[in-house]
């Protein structure tokens, strides 16, 4: 019979303190019980193998003693989808941005180590940085969690200041005659007063880039006013049909490309300004090149970025016009 | 191996279960038993309970009124003997009404 104590006392241990001896005289006297209802069955002494196969059949100690406790938990099941929505929040709006910003930072600052050397440097960092913003954001919804049991503030709350229900694929229109002013205004400005190759020549500098950027120059006020008719085609029509999503991704895909080829191009032919020797002016004019290149990873996830973002409209579009899906509320023009 | 729907099955047939149990703790506790006895006769009536749900439902009826325990010595050994208290056999009335509501709402429901 150690065993069957070695039980109770597992159990006693995870007990309130003021019921400890109660509840375990009563759960001994029930074993009691039961053991000698199953000798008179089986005519014998219970052997030590009928016992734990009877204690197991009882459950686990910590088990048994978790009945009689109060249910308790850091975070109970009203708040805890919050919670997480909040962490995902976290996760896609800072944690992400900021591991990419951390890895092209210490690129940019240690060009000569692999990307999974940098990587790893990263981790290192975003490892507490993680532990503390997740340690942050549990210990305020402990604190909601008290408090919402203690005032029941959920409870409290008005029809009317639910927030309006938001139709995604509904383009605002001020938003599309900013883009379209925008797009046009930056078309005329760049064949206007950037399609040369001397770029820069006042207050005794002079820049001059070599013929990749007159293609640069052309591309993206071809592609401005591109974005110009398509703004203009959205604010006529202010909701975003397949095909304009897909001509939306498909200028941004051109744009990146555009702006990551500059980057990579050594564009800079020659830089002079005065009292500057030849020497040191060449050596400028490959420093700008060297640093333009070394923007290239930021440009990169910049533009995937953008890219992504359009990704998920056109895909969102196509989705939310699929005749499988009932919108009755919303209407979807096409082009 | 039990399927998907077995498993549901059982999670639905213990949800149903759960809210009667009280009830039925509280009818047979009309007469005094302890933990043990009370446990073989609600099997006898087709209710097997587990001990580990039994015995911290006495105490929450217990904590709640709605029973009164005492120890005494039985068969040379100290048994907690519990009784339907006199708030208990209100709240007993009001459930039985409210269970035979029930019943009968969802016999007329459920018959084919």
């Amino acid at each position: 019979m150690e065993t069957l104590q070695r039980y109770l006392h597992a159990i006693e241990f995870w007990l309130p303190k003021a019921q400890r001896k109660d509840i375990i005289a009563e759960l001994s006297e029930d074993l009691h019980s039961q053991i000698e209802e199953q000798q008179d069955q089986f005519g014998h002494k219970m052997s030590d193998a009928e016992l734990d196969a009877l204690l197991k059949q009882r459950g686990n100690p910590l088990l048994v003693a978790n009945r009689y406790l109060p249910q308790q938990s850091l975070i109970g099941p009203v708040l805890f989808p919050l919670y997480k929505f909040v962490l995902k929040i976290w996760a896609l709006c800072w944690l992400t941005p900021a591991a990419v910003l951390v890895v092209l930072v210490k690129h940019t600052q240690h060009p000569e180590l692999p990307w999974t050397s940098t990587m790893s440097l990263t981790i290192g960092w975003l490892w507490t940085a993680v532990f503390v913003a997740i340690g942050t954001i549990t210990l305020a919804f402990v604190v909601l969690e008290r408090v919402e049991a203690k005032t029941h503030f959920l409870e409290n709350w008005n029809p009317r200041k639910l927030p309006p229900v938001r139709d995604p694929n509904k383009i605002s229109r001020a938003s599309s005659a900013i883009e379209a002013v925008f797009n046009s205004a930056a078309a005329v400005l760049l064949v206007c007063y950037t399609s040369s190759l001397a770029i820069w020549d006042s207050s005794g500098v002079r820049i001059h880039l070599t013929s990749v950027w007159l293609y640069f120059v052309w591309g993206l006020a071809f592609l401005s006013l591109l974005n110009t008719a398509l703004s203009t085609a959205n604010f006529v029509r202010p909701y975003w049909s397949t095909v304009r999503s897909i001509i939306r991704f498909a200028i941004d895909t051109a744009g990146t490309i555009l702006v990551c080829w500059l980057l990579k191009a050594h564009v800079v032919r020659s830089f002079w300004a005065s009292g500057l020797s030849e020497a040191k002016a060449l050596d400028t004019a490959n420093t700008i090149n060297i640093w333009l290149e070394r923007s290239f990873p930021y440009a990169v996830v910049a533009g995937l970025v953008i890219l992504g973002i359009d990704l998920y409209r056109v895909l969102r579009v196509t989705r939310d016009r699929s005749p499988h899906l009932n919108h009755g509320t919303v209407t979807v023009s096409s082009l | 191996m039990p399927t998907q729907t077995d498993a549901v099955f059982e999670n639905l047939r213990l949800e149903l279960r759960r809210g009667s149990l009280v009830l039925a703790v509280l009818a047979t506790l009309r007469a005094e038993q302890y933990g043990y006895t009370l446990r073989k006769t609600l099997g006898d009536y087709g209710l097997d309970v587990d001990e580990n749900t039994l015995y911290p439902l006495l105490r929450r009826l217990e904590t709640q009124g709605l029973l009164v325990s005492e120890w005494r010595e039985e068969n040379k050994r100290n048994k907690r003997f519990y009784l339907l208290s006199a708030h208990g056999e209100q709240i007993l009335q009001q459930l039985r009404a409210e269970w035979e509501a029930i019943n009968s709402s969802l016999t007329s429901l459920v018959k084919e």
